[in-house]
């Protein structure tokens, strides 16, 4: 009999990927709330200036630069003043739910999961933000045709 | 009401309650079993009610509440637990009899058919009691429903049961006996061997042929049909024989002469005559041949270089020495196109002095051995001496370039006719086939029912070729196994005739003499699909047929219908983007099939077309086809103008064989409908053409209600079809993993009838997402729509936006309505 040369090991007990993404889905859209209502960064549309401060929590969430929720809290409340000026006390709590959510989630899942996921995130939020941006153009279009602003 | 307005009704009515989703068979043993739609099953066991109706002799009264009441007696399959069930491939409890909200909805469909009150009542009798009751529920409601007249009841029995056959054998139960009754006996014939046209042929001839017999066709499978007849007796080999050739021959006239000269032609530089039987056909096929070369680019603006080049010391004017050279160049192309010509007719036992008399009365002495040595490989210095003396001497020096070919081409016509004279003579055109035909008999059994006692015409010859083997050495037909026997040529079935073969003996180098090798019935299929215009280079294959048992009627009323929708457009309009769109409701809503059925300008008109352009569009498509005879012979009427010609293909669609610029209907017997449609997915991987492929069938299913099956290869032929789901496509290992990691899981390559249209809606979208990316040069290259759908949506809409030289919310918006249908693909997967 060979011997395996690699040995795979799941890590904790076996997770349902698909409650995960759902609650992967859920993060995304509290992120996206964050940056439709909350956040005004300089203009232009660039994925990265179109994630803002989101971007760079799941780039520090990836590299595993932060582990504690605190201090990711910070590192993002510090990116959104730098950029969008002072931050509200409702986006303060949506991004507190979000890194919640998402520590929550890397306790259960493998690195390797981990991170697919959080490519996932990373797009499914740019995918928000922009249809809100072209929703947001076709409202204002349509209230201009109409004679308001 | 029509049989037709009922059908057409019970059309809506299903497809409004999406019945068309829904399953009433499933398949617990793939081996054994099949898949059904409820639509499918209820509206075809109604058309073989009516059918058994009419010849049983019911009273007429009947029939509108049998058609209804077979329509509804699966009713009760539209119950969640039913379904669950069926997908899974288990049963479930069913009670027969509806109650409750069921009940309210059973009776609101009843409505709809406008039934009077008697009517109504039948309808419902024959709903519930067609079946033997499985529940106390059932066996209670059905001792209060009232008794049916027995024939009335016997005929609902056997129409459920035909349309629910899983295997040929099960027709010697209850049905047979039932028969019996009336004096009536089943029977079937049943083909081993699928192979594509030919066998719809086989088909067609012994349908024929039962009819002589006294014999209905009842239920049409895509290897065989079931009849029901009074007599017992069944056809011999002969008879068999005689109307196959004469379906064949019949077939081969109605293609038209031009189109027979030009599937008779293969290339200058291959076989020239690639399908001789052609041209012994009819003197008409000889006169299409030389009408289509005269056209051919090699004798109108053949390349001239090497003659020019040679001629440079003869004359020293350009133009001068251009024009010879061209006089020269197309001579020697039509006396190497006749010579390919003559030598099909002289292998066949014909003279030389007849075509030589021929030509000597019209050009005079001429050194002939030489001619008829020229040949495309002919060495330049050579062929332009033979040419040139041949220019000079025949009296064609002072004609134009194109009196000399009206005047070759004239004359080599008429020594082609005369050689066809002569192999009429000898007999030998009415052994066109012969060998394919036999053979293909060979794949065929008729059995006869009554009494129980099977009655084969499969000759004993067969068992002891398979017992004892082919001899070691006889080189076998690379597509079907059997023995080879003639040369494949690469222009009827493909390129790489002349690859690896594993006959080559040691040393000896690939090239024309070492070809593979085909047997007479892959050659005759390769023919007839030459015929149609189906290339194995440039075309796919879609087999469309029954979901496994089918009521002639279906595909007479529907099937046809739809033909005859997409054959008045001269390009499939089933892979426009445009259509599709609207087909599967990307765009709002989407189109009703039965109305595209009922009114073929529907079909063009989401197109954006009106009547006049679809008619301007078949006149050039039959202008380039097909002559006026042509079409006056497909019509049985006077045909005076190309106005009127293309009036009648949009009334009545083109018959049985239809070709429009990039695709071919084809559909000679009920069994089964050929769709060749053009190679799709240009320069991209095989992993993503083969995701079109298979989006296409799964168009067609949703077009025909019907199970599509495309071949691993093109021509190859394969047994026992059995759909196991709407649509099936060659997919490799990484494509079904794909697509079960997605929740598409295939069973044996078949995509689950239940998410048929969900599939087809993802895959179109990634259509166009990938059209709209390349429009902007950002489209993932050759891996193209794979790449698609291994990335989330929201990585691609960023290279879209990133593609943008200006940003556009109107673009972006337009492109992400079609990436939510991507987004559908990725999130509702299980992750892996």
């Amino acid at each position: 009999m060979s011997r395996p040369l690699v040995r795979m090991y799941e890590k904790g007990g076996k997770v349902d990927y698909r409650e995960v993404r759902e609650r992967i889905a859920e993060v995304a859209e509290t992120l996206a709330k964050y940056l439709n209502e909350h956040y005004r960064g300089p203009p232009g549309f660039s994925k990265h200036t179109i994630m803002g401060p989101v971007g760079k929590l799941i780039g520090v969430l990836e590299s595993g630069r932060f582990r504690d929720k605190d201090a990711l809290l910070g590192y993002v409340i510090n990116i959104h003043t730098n950029l969008s000026g002072p931050i509200s006390k409702e986006a303060v709590d949506l991004l507190e739910k979000a890194i919640s959510d998402l520590l929550a989630i890397r306790e259960q899942v493998s690195t390797r999961t981990w991170v697919r996921f959080l490519r996932e995130l990373d797009y499914a939020v740019y995918k928000h933000k922009m249809k809100y941006i072209v929703e947001y153009a076709a409202a204002k279009k349509a209230k201009s045709a109409e004679g308001g602003e | 009401m029509t049989m037709e307005d009922l059908f057409y009704k019970a059309l809506e009515v299903g497809y409004r309650r999406e019945w068309h989703k829904l399953l009433a068979k499933y398949a617990s043993v793939p081996e054994r079993g099949r898949y059904q739609t409820l639509l499918h099953h209820s509206i075809n066991s109604a058309l073989t009610g009516w059918k058994l109706a009419k010849i049983v002799g019911l009273d007429e009264r009947y029939f509108k509440p049998l058609f209804v009441g077979l329509f509804l007696h699966d009713y009760m399959k539209i119950s969640e637990e039913f379904q669950r069930g069926a997908v899974q491939g288990r049963s479930a409890e069913l009670k027969k009899i509806p109650y409750g909200k069921f009940k309210e909805e059973f009776e609101h469909i009843l409505d709809e058919f406008s039934l009077t009150e008697e009517e109504r009542d039948l309808a419902r009798r024959v709903a519930y009691l067609n079946e033997a009751p499985s529940t106390v529920h059932d066996y209670v409601e059905m001792l209060h429903t009232g008794a049916l007249p027995e024939k009335l009841l016997d005929i609902a029995i056997i129409a459920d049961i035909l349309n629910s056959i899983q295997n040929y054998e099960e027709l010697t139960g209850r049905a047979a006996k039932i028969l019996r009754k009336y004096g009536l006996s089943l029977a079937y014939h049943r083909v081993s061997v699928v192979r594509g046209v030919a066998t719809q042929l086989v088909h067609r001839a012994i349908e024929s042929v039962m009819k002589k017999k006294g014999y209905n066709p009842v239920i049409y499978l895509a290897d065989g049909t079931v009849y029901i007849g009074k007599n017992g007796g069944i056809p011999n080999r002969e008879e068999l024989e005689e109307e196959l050739r004469h379906t064949l021959k019949k077939f081969l006239e109605s293609v038209g002469e031009y189109r027979l000269g030009e599937a008779a032609y293969g290339a200058i530089n291959q076989v020239i005559v690639k399908v001789p039987e052609y041209l012994l056909l009819s003197d008409g096929a000889v006169k299409g041949f030389w009408k289509y070369v005269k056209g051919l680019k090699v004798v109108t603006q053949p390349r001239i270089d090497k003659f020019a080049s040679a001629l440079i010391s003869d004359f020293t004017g350009k133009a001068e020495r251009e024009s010879i050279a061209l006089n020269l160049k197309s001579i020697h192309n039509l006396w190497t196109i006749f010579n390919g010509v003559r030598q099909v007719f002289e292998q066949r036992g014909v003279s030389q002095e007849i075509w030589k008399n021929i030509l000597m009365e019209a050009f005079g002495n001429q050194n002939f051995d030489e001619l008829s040595e020229l040949a495309n490989t002919t060495e330049t210095g050579k062929a332009v001496k033979i040419c040139m003396d041949f220019y000079m001497s025949s009296g064609l020096k002072k004609a134009e370039h194109k009196e000399i070919l009206e005047e070759m081409v004239k004359v080599f016509t008429r020594a082609t006719l005369e050689m066809r004279r002569q192999i009429e003579e000898k007999g030998l055109t009415k052994k066109l086939f012969a060998d394919a035909i036999e053979m293909l008999l060979d794949e065929v059994v008729i059995v006869s029912l009554q009494m129980g006692k099977a009655i084969t015409i499969q000759p004993e010859r067969l068992v002891s070729e398979y017992t004892e083997g082919k001899d070691r050495g006889v080189p076998v037909c690379v597509i079907c196994g059997r023995k080879g026997a003639f040369d494949a040529p690469a222009s009827l079935i493909g390129k790489g005739t002349e690859s690896f073969l594993n006959q080559l003996p040691a040393g000896v180098r690939l090239g024309k003499g070492m070809k593979a090798k085909i047997c007479p019935i892959c050659k005759l299929e390769g023919s007839l699909r030459n015929l149609a215009n189906i290339d194995p280079e440039r075309n796919n294959i879609f087999y469309v047929f029954p979901f496994f048992t089918m009521a002639p009627e279906y595909f007479d009323i529907y099937w046809k219908a739809l033909n005859r929708a997409l054959s008045s457009g001269d390009r499939l309009s089933l892979v426009n983007p445009q259509f599709k769109r609207k087909f599967l409701g990307l765009n709002g809503n989407g189109i009703k099939v039965w109305e595209i059925a009922r009114d073929p300008l529907k079909l063009h008109a989401v197109l954006g077309r009106s009547e006049e352009e679809v008619l301007k569009e078949i006149k050039e498509m039959l202008k380039r086809e097909y002559t006026l005879e042509d079409i006056s012979f497909e019509y049985g009427v006077e045909v005076e103008d190309w106005d009127q010609a293309a009036q009648l293909v949009l009334k009545y669609g083109f018959g049985e064989l239809h070709t429009g610029s990039d695709y071919s209907l084809i559909n000679f017997a009920g069994n089964y409908i050929i769709v060749s449609a053009p190679l799709l997915g240009g320069r991209e991987a095989e992993a993503s053409k083969t995701l079109r492929k298979l989006n296409l069938a799964l168009l067609l299913h949703l077009f025909y209600h019907a199970a599509v099956y495309v071949p691993d290869e093109v021509l190859t032929p394969f047994a026992s079809p059995r759909p196991l789901g709407a649509a099936r496509a060659p997919l490799k290992a990484d494509q079904q993993s794909l697509l079960s990691e997605r929740g598409f899981k295939p069973l044996r390559g078949w995509i689950p009838i239940i998410k048929a249209e969900k599939l087809a809606k993802i895959l179109t979208a990634a259509e166009i997402v990938q059209d709209m990316l390349s429009k902007r040069g950002a489209s993932y290259g050759e891996s193209g729509l794979l790449s698609l759908l291994t990335r989330p949506p929201g990585m691609i809409l960023r290279r879209y936006v990133e593609s943008l030289r200006r940003f556009s919310s109107k673009d972006v918006r337009e492109f992400l309505k079609y990436l939510d249908f991507l987004e559908v693909w990725w999130y509702e997967s299980s992750f892996s």
